[in-house]
Formats: C-alpha cells, sequence, structure tokens
C-alpha cells in the first residue's frame, strides 16, 4: 500500500477520525519501526477489550509493533482471545472458521504471489493455542508441510480464554481447568518440535517477557518466509483471568517460565541462514 | 472511578520498561526530553507498568 | 499452454460464438468451462465421483490454463484455502461431493456472508450411514439456507453452462456471493453425451476486484480499524445490528441475483406443456426422468406437463405459482431421502395439498419412469375418490 492510498485528499483530512490522522502523520506504515521506538509512534492497534493485564493482548500489541512492512501485512487469525486485539488493528485482517487460519492463509498467499508478483505481500498467522495447536493442528502442520511462503504465530496463553477457561493441548500436564477437573493428563504438544521437523525454515521460542527477543523473531520470521519457507513463532502470553494469578503479575509469570520449561530458543535452516546474511548485507 | 496509572515524574529516568510491558496500544508514551505520559481515559489499571518499573515511579490509584 | 486463448465479452463467448458438438462426460465438461473461465487457481482434494473433474483441471493447470493449483489435506481446508484465495482477489474454482459437502459445511455461510464470488461444483452423492458413493442429493437440502446461489444442472450440457454462467452471475457487483453448481454424481459426471461447445482460444475476461462491493484484501485499500469480516464479538445493540443487517444484505444480495439468472439461464425454471392439469415438478437428473414419464403419460392421453427447476436458491416462487396455478396435481420425484424440493414447493404454493412430496429413490437407484407414472395414477385415483 503506497502513501498515496493512506493520505486523505486535503479537503477530507479533518473530517477522519483523529486515530486515523496519527497513524497518517505518526503511524509505521511508511517509516521502519520497531519494539524499540514503541512509545513514540501510533500504534496499528486501537483500543481493545481484552482483560486488564492479558499476555495476549501484550503478545499481539509486540507483534504489531515488530512487523517489518505493516503497509503490506495481511493478518489471518481465527476465533478466540487473540480476535479481540486484532479486530481493532489498522490492516486486513480476518478470521472465519475456528482452526483453518493457515489454509486459508494458503490460499491468500498463492493468490497474492499471482497478482502481486513483484512485491511482497507478508501473510501472517496471529492465533491462540487452541486454533494452532488443537482445533487447527492438521492445518497448520499440512502448511508447513507444503512449505507455504507464510508466517505462523502463536499466542499460548495455554488455556481455552475466551470460551471461559478451558484445558488446551498447550496446557501444562497437571492443570486444574474446566474440562480438566482432575487437571490436564498429558503434557503440552510439542508444537515447536514439530515446525522444526515439518519444514519450517526458522523458528523460535519466545516470552513476552523478553519484547526485543519478541521483535526479531518476528521480523526473521517474516523475512525467511518471503523467500524462504514456513516460520513459526512460540510467545508464551500468560492469563490472568483464567490462570487465577493477579493481573500485574504476567510479565512475571511470563519471566519465571522463560526461566524454565519455557525457555528462549531458536532455529534456522541453512537456506533461511544464508538468506538472513544477505538481507542483512543488503541493508 | 476508575483506576489508573500515576507516573512520578522525579523518579522516572525514561527506560521505558512500562511501554513494553503495557497490554494496550497508545496508552504510555514517552517523548524526545524522555517525559512518559499515559492516557489515563484508556489505562485499565492491570500494574503490569507498575510492577515493571525498577524506579518505583509508576503507581495504580 | 496448447491454446493461445483470447479474453472475450461473455455474451460473445456464450451466445454468439459458433458451438461445435463433443461426446464427453460431465467431469470433462467441468475441465472445458474451466478451461473457458479464466480461473487464477483451483485446489482440489480427492473424493468419487469429484475426482476426475479436478484431476482434468490440474492437467489444465500443468498446461498452463490456470496459474496455481494444489492438492490440499481435507475438505474444510480446501474451501477455506479457496476462501483465502478469493478473499486476495482472484478467480477460483474447487469440487465436491456428500461427505466432501458436509465436511466442509462450515465454510459455505462463511463464502456468502464474506460475499466472495467463489464457484463450486457438486457432485452429488450419498452421505453416511450407510455409506453409500452413489449418486443422491442430498446435500442440496443441507446447504438450502447456507447463503450461497445454487444451480441444479439436468445433464452434460447444462453443467458446462451453467458453470461458465456461475461466474457471470456471482461476480456481478450487486450480487457478489458464491454458487454452487449441482450436478446428481454418476449420473451426469460419468456418462457421456453430445455437448455443444464454444471454440477453446476464447474465455471469460479476468475478475476485476475493483469491481468487488467489499474491500479486496490485499492491503490496497486505506486501513480499518475493523475485521474484514463484520464484527460481531460483542453484546450489544450496535451488534446485533450490524449483523442483522449483514444477513439482511446477503438475502438481498441473493434476491438481485434473480435478473441474472433470468438473462444467462433464460429463467429460473422451465415448462413444458404450460395448459396442463398435472405437472413433474423436478430438478436435477430427475428432470431427465420425469421427461421419459411424460411422453409414455402423453401418450396414454393424460394432461401432464414438466416443471425444470434450474435455480434452487433463489427459488423461483412466483414463476412456480404461476405455472402452477391452473395445475391440480404436481408430482415431485426426487433423488434423496428428505424430500427437500418438495418441501420447497410445498412451502411455496398455495393449496399445497396438490403437492405429491414423490417419488423418491435413494441410496443409488435411478427414478424409473415407472415409478413416475405410477405416483400419478395413484394420486389421481385418490383424488377421484375424494370427489
Amino acid at each position: 500500500m503506497s502513501l498515496r492510498i493512506l493520505k486523505p485528499t486535503a479537503e477530507f483530512a479533518d473530517l477522519l477520525p483523529k486515530e486515523y490522522q496519527e497513524l497518517v502523520e505518526n503511524g509505521p506504515y511508511h517509516e521502519q519501526k520497531g519494539i524499540s521506538d514503541l512509545g513514540t509512534f501510533k500504534e496499528i492497534i486501537e483500543e481493545h477489550p481484552h482483560c486488564a493485564g492479558c499476555g495476549v493482548a501484550l503478545g499481539v500489541r509486540l507483534v504489531a509493533a515488530s512487523l517489518p512492512a505493516p503497509a503490506d501485512t495481511l493478518i489471518i487469525g481465527t476465533p478466540g482471545c487473540s480476535f479481540f486485539g486484532l479486530a481493532q488493528t489498522a490492516l486486513n485482517y480476518s478470521n472465519t472458521a475456528f482452526g483453518n487460519q493457515n489454509a486459508v492463509a494458503s490460499g491468500l498467499k498463492r493468490m497474492l504471489k499471482i497478482r502481486y508478483p513483484d512485491r511482497n505481500k507478508d501473510v501472517v498467522v496471529l492465533v491462540g493455542d487452541g486454533g494452532i495447536a488443537d482445533i487447527g493442528l492438521d492445518m497448520t502442520l499440512h502448511s508447513w508441510l507444503r512449505r507455504e511462503n507464510i508466517t505462523t504465530i502463536m499466542v499460548d496463553n495455554e488455556v481455552y480464554g475466551n470460551t471461559g477457561g478451558q484445558e488446551s493441548g498447550m496446557t501444562k500436564e497437571g492443570q486444574v481447568l474446566n474440562m480438566a477437573p482432575e487437571g490436564k493428563k498429558f503434557p503440552k504438544i510439542p508444537v515447536f518440535e514439530l515446525a522444526r521437523t515439518s519444514g519450517c525454515a526458522y523458528g523460535a521460542r519466545v516470552t513476552v517477557a523478553s519484547p526485543r527477543k519478541i521483535g526479531e523473531a518476528v521480523k526473521k520470521a517474516i523475512l525467511v518466509a518471503r523467500e524462504v519457507g514456513p516460520t513459526y513463532v512460540q510467545i508464551y502470553t500468560p492469563c490472568p483471568t483464567n490462570l487465577k494469578f493477579p493481573p500485574d503479575q504476567t510479565v512475571k509469570v511470563a519471566k519465571d517460565a522463560e526461566a524454565g520449561y519455557y525457555s528462549f530458543e531458536e532455529f534456522i535452516s541453512p537456506e533461511a541462514q544464508e538468506y538472513m546474511q544477505k538481507t542483512t548485507k543488503a541493508v | 472511578m476508575y483506576v489508573a496509572a500515576r507516573v512520578d515524574e522525579e523518579k522516572c529516568n525514561g527506560c521505558k520498561l512500562c511501554i513494553l510491558t503495557c497490554p494496550d496500544p497508545n496508552v504510555i508514551s514517552i517523548d524526545k526530553a524522555k517525559n512518559i505520559g499515559i492516557n489515563q481515559a484508556r489505562c485499565k489499571g492491570c500494574g503490569l507498568c507498575v510492577v515493571a518499573c525498577p524506579k518505583e515511579a509508576l503507581t495504580v490509584s | 499452454m496448447d491454446r493461445v486463448q483470447r479474453p472475450v465479452e461473455a455474451s460473445q463467448l456464450l451466445f454468439e460464438s459458433e458451438r461445435a458438438p463433443a461426446f464427453i462426460t460431465g467431469s470433462e465438461a467441468v475441465m472445458e468451462a474451466i478451461k473457458r473461465a479464466n480461473v487464477d487457481m483451483a485446489i482440489a482434494y480427492p473424493i468419487t465421483p469429484q475426482s476426475e473433474s479436478m484431476h482434468l483441471i490440474g492437467d489444465l493447470y500443468a498446461k498452463g490454463y490456470l496459474k496455481d493449483y494444489y492438492r490440499a489435506e481435507n475438505e474444510f481446508a480446501v474451501m477455506a484455502a479457496i476462501h483465502g484465495a478469493s478473499l486476495g482477489g482472484g478467480r477460483v474454482f474447487t469440487a465436491t461431493s456428500g461427505p466432501g459437502t458436509l465436511r466442509a459445511m462450515e465454510m459455505f455461510p462463511v463464502w456468502a456472508g464474506s460475499r466472495q464470488p467463489i464457484v463450486c461444483a457438486f457432485m452429488c452423492r450419498g452421505v453416511s450411514l450407510p455409506p453409500s458413493i452413489q449418486p443422491e442429493n442430498i446435500e442440496m437440502g443441507m446447504l438450502l439456507d447456507t447463503g450461497m446461489l445454487m444451480l441444479h444442472a439436468e445433464n452434460v450440457q447444462d453443467f458446462f453452462d451453467m458453470l461458465l454462467k456461475a461466474y457471470l452471475i456471482a461476480e456481478k457487483p450487486d450480487v457478489h456471493l458464491p454458487v454452487g453448481v449441482f450436478v446428481d454424481g454418476f449420473f451426469v459426471t460419468h456418462t457421456r453425451e453430445t455437448v455443444m461447445l464454444p471454440p477453446d482460444d476464447l474465455k471469460l475476461l479476468p475478475y476485476d476486484p475493483e469491481n468487488s462491493p467489499v474491500p479486496v484484501f490485499d492491503m490496497e485499500t486505506p486501513p480499518m480499524r475493523i475485521t474484514r469480516d463484520p464484527l460481531l464479538n460483542k453484546s450489544n445493540f450496535i451488534s446485533y445490528a450490524a449483523n442483522a443487517s449483514w444477513h439482511q444484505e446477503v438475502l438481498a444480495a441473493a434476491e438481485r441475483a434473480r435478473k441474472h439468472l433470468a438473462q444467462y439461464l433464460g429463467g429460473l425454471l422451465e415448462v413444458e406443456n404450460p395448459n396442463a392439469k398435472i405437472f413433474i415438478a423436478a430438478s436435477g437428473t430427475a428432470v431427465s426422468q420425469g421427461r421419459e414419464a411424460l411422453k409414455d403419460l402423453l401418450d396414454a392421453g393424460l394432461d401432464v406437463g414438466l416443471i425444470k427447476i434450474k435455480s434452487i436458491r433463489p427459488f423461483p416462487v412466483n414463476e412456480l405459482q404461476e405455472a402452477t396455478k391452473n395445475a391440480e396435481l404436481i408430482v415431485v420425484p426426487e433423488f434423496n431421502a428428505g424430500g427437500w424440493l418438495a418441501k420447497e414447493i410445498k412451502a411455496t404454493l398455495n393449496e399445497n395439498n396438490r403437492v405429491v412430496a414423490g417419488p423418491r429413490v435413494f441410496g443409488g437407484m435411478t427414478i424409473p419412469k415407472e415409478l413416475i407414472i405410477s405416483e400419478i395414477h395413484n394420486a389421481l385415483n385418490r383424488q377421484n375418490q375424494r370427489l
């Protein structure tokens, strides 16, 4: 999307909402912004109804601030908590049926390649653990196995939040939740490992306690997906509402997890590594 | 009466950790002189910034 | 590509160019239609009796007629991916059958609600249990209120023509809805008949996403802080009103399709022997069986006519009321156990005790003309006894 499309004609500019005008004047569309610039530019997400202290909202916000080219980024989501912030985001966002995000993204990316052969249109899947690891796992894996040029980002709150706190496949073993009255009886689904073995060219596992790592991982993932192959970023985004901890502890919970079972991890294929070196040199 | 975060400008050193822990967009801002601004109408008062601040410059009230 | 094709106006391709005969199956007719439809992308998943048609679409891709094609992981994924492709602003095609239709069910209202002009062929077959790969069109009854337009082809010629016309109707800016083109599996897909085809060096003009009544999903329009689909996850009056008005607009778009259906299909239904007192009303291959029965009944001196219903959604309400205003008996033969067409007709007509919901066959059998004839005789006997 060019600046010409974004900018209103002068005669009508004052009719547009203030938020839109701020986006035009101080948004991230045409000047590269990143995590470290937060607080100095107009973010593309607007006021949303996530709970106070929501890890998912923080994860979504940090991802949105890390997009290398928001003016040409399309986000595919799925029903669930992640929807609330994303629906208030000033880029093309669609969610349709639960769990189908990687299939929708596959079709979309292929059509955009047909229509814009000489331009990068970044198709990013940004959804929760239920959508990626449970109901949509087959479509997640098949999009990777087919080597689709899309980035998949999981905001993992280890629970079905929007439906009222039920166990998901990404819930920790033993955790008591709705539909797991005796505690979850099997471990977290190893989606990160599955990404590695299913053909992802780059993968990263991070938490919201490390915003700069999220920034780097998301950027790398999107760049590698353009030219090399599918990429995956898994972000731990704890849920105070359903996991029953005070909302001011979200980042601390994430930090503790990072010191233990949710440690930072990254993998990159040799081809992606070579591509990244070339891209960084070119910049 | 809604609760919202408030900043003590004397204590704040402009490290921006609060901005990086706020789950809500466009709430905490920083200007060139490193002054922190909080859009209190949009703050949900979760307190994440309070916990994150190493200088104890933030409160929720 | 084995042919250099020239994009031409639809009227030239469909109505003005000289057609030549070809002795082909329904599956081959799908290929011939898509070859001339200037489709950007197709996605396939195998199921009997659809598979052969999508093999042939794959061959078209290999020859360069389509720009992308792949075999996906299941029908739900196919219909989701084809939705994504359509969101991206191109012309798409896919097809499925019976259990595949049901597997993908959640996506059809999404297509309509999202106003995507997707064309999908449904080669109808039985659904489990008991399992059947044989022709049966119960799936149509399950799709009646998904918001998509539904055309029911009687034979291979219909199938070819309706697929091409489906794109034209689906892509009208005042419609912009998905169109399902349905045939009874095997009876149409796997039988050969002589079909009149326009030249294959002509194709439709490309889809123009700029004509879409909803923004194309390509980040080339000013960003709005809304989902591409209406946001309805909030419980308040505005959300309810947005949801309701969006639904009403989908229904209204289907209504606006009537004039285009009339233009391209020559009407939503066709009537043979319009002054008759007794009618056989049917859709799909049941029309062909009805036509065979009609010949015998006319030979026997009965005053019988035939109504071929081509458009199931929108349903030809006024046309059917007009065609049957003097009818005393309307028999509705169907290839399914549920009798959805008879229910539609009964809901449409006054004095619907004139409608006989049958004969119905299912499990893959054909409807013998004798069954239709005896249904009419039985109904006439019942009416006489009442008198």
